[in-house]
């Protein structure tokens, strides 16, 4: 997608755009105070968490409903969107796309899902008493390290598979070695 | 701790450090020109680049500071360390083909070099050599500063040798670093990197069994103790919350492409094509050590909910208590010396690129060619800087390991993300954008930590920066008319 012609840049600006105006928007929200989380005493903003009320040393979330259950949209539009301009930019090093630009997407759109899945059940997680272990972890985190983490090695598998196809190509490396060999021969080459 | 185990543990440590001076004389024979000493020669294979790589990017801020965030926050701090397969391939993806080629088309020895080589630009070389080594201070500093708070808390566990100070363990720990890195250059240290790369997967294999192990009930007993404490902290964002958690995620995924350290072992390696097989190395190798950042740190929380471990003075003591108290003495005497591994794996490298930024590319910048006796001034800078650097931070103010190694981590990622990753992948990209960029990120990020600006929702500061230094270097670029290039870097640009 390097190609003189290519509208990947454009997207990427316009997904930089986005997240500036997303950063805008969370700072015009402003954190939501609580009085709970400081034992009643005074109003803290909650958003990154308080001191733990028995361990100096820890920090403490609080409520994780007063103060994510109206920003979850935020969170996830955030998310998203860093995801898409990461996609973008790996897809800005492969010189021919066609062959890759699927199932990048493909990995992308998984690891997105698993995103997605984090925060609806992270909703259910504050919302009920107990949590429902799966695996020994709460159905968001089992969501992050048994699906958002291992889904990341899609791409990895992708960057082997295709390698010789798309990424580096036989005829790719003749060429540089023209090019090498042109240079060091005190021309230039195009 | 007894003194039998402490010996045992002090032991592994001895050998560790002494393996390392080893390697600085071997390597001593093989290094016998800048080319060598900065580059090894582009001589690397592919297991030696594959653990290079991940070694120096699992430092002390993820086998100290890594543990030590997740008993302060939960799990807020995965977003640094699970997100490692993409940010691997956003290094592979992005720049193991077109650095290494225009590494190898024009002789590179730094980083700088193939940035000026790409933009024609020698304020874009200065201003990269800059930003290396405003980074490599701090975070140069901080490594010796972790390496010397693990050896005095050996050091002080046995019983015969008298109190240490941690002034002394500055001094020891600069001292073995130094002379295997001015000794061996980059050769001594990515050989040291494979060995220590090694080391880190096996202890964090063992220490990730041995920490669920050491809490009652295991995994569930964990869990169940840390939800009960606090739902948040066991959440997929810790306590730190949902917005400033997933700040952490593109910072340490498009961030890692602009991890000097990391990316300019990829301008190593013997052949272009071996980075095929050179990613599932480095992030497998990656992901197995991230099992050491998040189960000590969960495990230490937990024990001291449960009232199994007293509260911890400061979070960085972490995975160090929990080795002396929860650990076999084999298990902690592995582990130690992973953890100097992982402190001096990425220290060497800073050595090395601060070395190359000084003697060289600061040099060529302001006058156009480099000093002479170079191979000589290139040690002696690497002797100063180890010495600047722990001065540094022991007179400024001192902070987490992990949160200083975070600083550093979004210097680089803001300042040479736009300038390396896009910029080697878009002929578009312009010099004026890339300079613009680089200026950007470092008053942004280095504002925001001077003058103690908190950004709402715990959102990182580097994210700021680099948001800002992105979308800055677009549209600058987008908005310019097309760059000429030289045409044998348009050549290789197009490939």
């Amino acid at each position: 997608m390097n190609d003189p012609g290519s509208k990947l840049p454009v997207v990427l600006f316009v997904l930089l755009l986005a997240l500036c105006a997303t950063l805008a928007v969370v700072f015009l929200l402003g954190e939501i105070p609580s009085q709970e989380a400081a034992g009643g005493g005074e109003l803290v903003a909650l958003g990154h968490g308080t001191t733990h009320p028995a361990f100096s040393s820890m920090d403490h979330g609080g409520d994780g409903f007063v103060r994510h259950g109206t920003r979850l949209w935020v969170g996830w539009v955030f998310g998203v969107l860093q995801l898409a301009l990461i996609v973008g930019c790996l897809a800005l090093g492969v010189r021919r796309p066609r062959a890759v630009q699927g199932p990048l997407l493909a990995s992308g759109i998984v690891i997105g899902l698993m995103m997605t899945m984090m925060i609806i059940t992270y909703r259910g997680y504050l919302e009920g008493a107990t949590p429902v272990l799966f695996w020994s972890l709460p159905a968001p985190t089992a969501w992050f390290l048994y699906g958002f983490w291992p889904a990341q090695f899609l791409v990895v598998v992708l960057y082997v598979v295709a390698f010789s196809r798309s990424l580096v190509t036989p005829g790719d490396l003749r060429r540089f070695q023209e090019i090498l060999n042109t240079s060091r021969a005190g021309g230039t080459d195009g | 701790m007894d003194d039998s185990r402490a010996l045992v543990v002090l032991s592994f440590v001895i050998a560790y450090l002494a393996m390392c001076v080893g390697v600085g004389v071997w390597a001593l024979r093989r290094t016998t020109s800048t080319r060598d000493f900065f580059m090894a020669g582009r001589d690397l294979g592919i297991l030696v680049t594959g653990l290079a790589v991940f070694s120096s990017q699992m430092s002390g801020f993820g086998f100290v500071g890594g543990p030590g965030l997740v008993y302060r926050m939960g799990l807020s701090s995965a977003w640094m360390t699970v997100v490692s397969p993409l940010a691997f391939c956003s290094v592979f993806f992005l720049l193991a083909k077109r650095l290494r080629m225009i590494a190898e088309l024009r002789d590179t020895i730094s980083l700088p070099d193939a940035v000026a080589a790409r933009y024609g630009s020698e304020w874009s070389r200065l201003l990269t050599a800059v930003a290396i080594l405003l980074g490599v201070i701090g975070y140069l500093g901080t490594q010796i500063l972790a390496m010397a708070t693990v050896l005095r808390d050996i050091l002080n566990n046995v019983s015969f040798i008298p109190e240490v100070s941690i002034v002394t363990c500055m001094a020891i720990a600069c001292a073995v670093l130094v002379f295997y890195c001015v000794t061996g250059g980059i050769l001594a240290s990515v050989y040291t990197d494979l060995v220590q790369g090694g080391i880190m997967i096996v202890a964090a294999v063992f220490v990730f069994f041995a920490a669920i192990n050491a809490v009652d009930g295991g995994l569930t007993g964990l869990v169940t103790t840390l939800v009960a404490d606090d739902p948040e902290a066991i959440s997929p964002w810790g306590t730190l919350g949902m917005l400033g958690a997933m700040s952490w995620f593109v910072v340490f995924t498009l961030g890692g492409a602009g991890q000097p350290h990391v990316i300019t072992k990829l301008m190593m390696n013997r052949r272009v094509e071996d980075a095929r097989r050179t990613l599932p190395v480095s992030a497998g190798g990656y992901a197995i050590c991230s099992l050491l950042w998040l189960s000590i740190g969960l495990a230490m929380r937990a024990l001291v909910i449960q009232g199994g471990h007293p509260e911890l003075v400061n979070p960085d003591e972490a995975a160090p208590q929990f080795l002396q108290f929860h650990a076999g003495p084999i298990l902690a005497g592995i582990v130690f010396a992973g953890l100097f591994a992982a402190i001096m794996s990425t220290a060497d490298s800073f050595l090395n690129l601060g070395a190359a930024a000084v003697v060289h590319d600061i040099p060529r910048a302001l006058t156009g060619r480099s000093l002479a006796n170079e191979l000589f001034w290139a040690r002696a800078a690497t002797v100063g800087l180890a010495v600047g650097s722990a001065a540094f931070v022991l007179y400024s103010r001192q902070d987490l390991v992990a949160l200083l190694g975070a600083f550093g981590w979004s210097t680089f990622a803001a300042a040479l993300v736009p300038t390396v990753a896009i910029g080697f992948n878009w002929k578009r990209a312009t010099a004026t954008a890339a300079n613009v960029a680089i200026a950007t990120s470092l008053v942004v990020n280095f504002g925001i930590e001077l003058f103690g600006v908190t950004v709402p929702y715990g959102i990182n500061g580097g994210f700021v920066a680099l948001l800002l230094s992105m979308t800055l270097f677009f549209g600058i670029s987008l908005v310019s008319p097309p760059p000429r290039l030289d045409r044998d870097i348009e050549a290789v640009m197009e490939l």
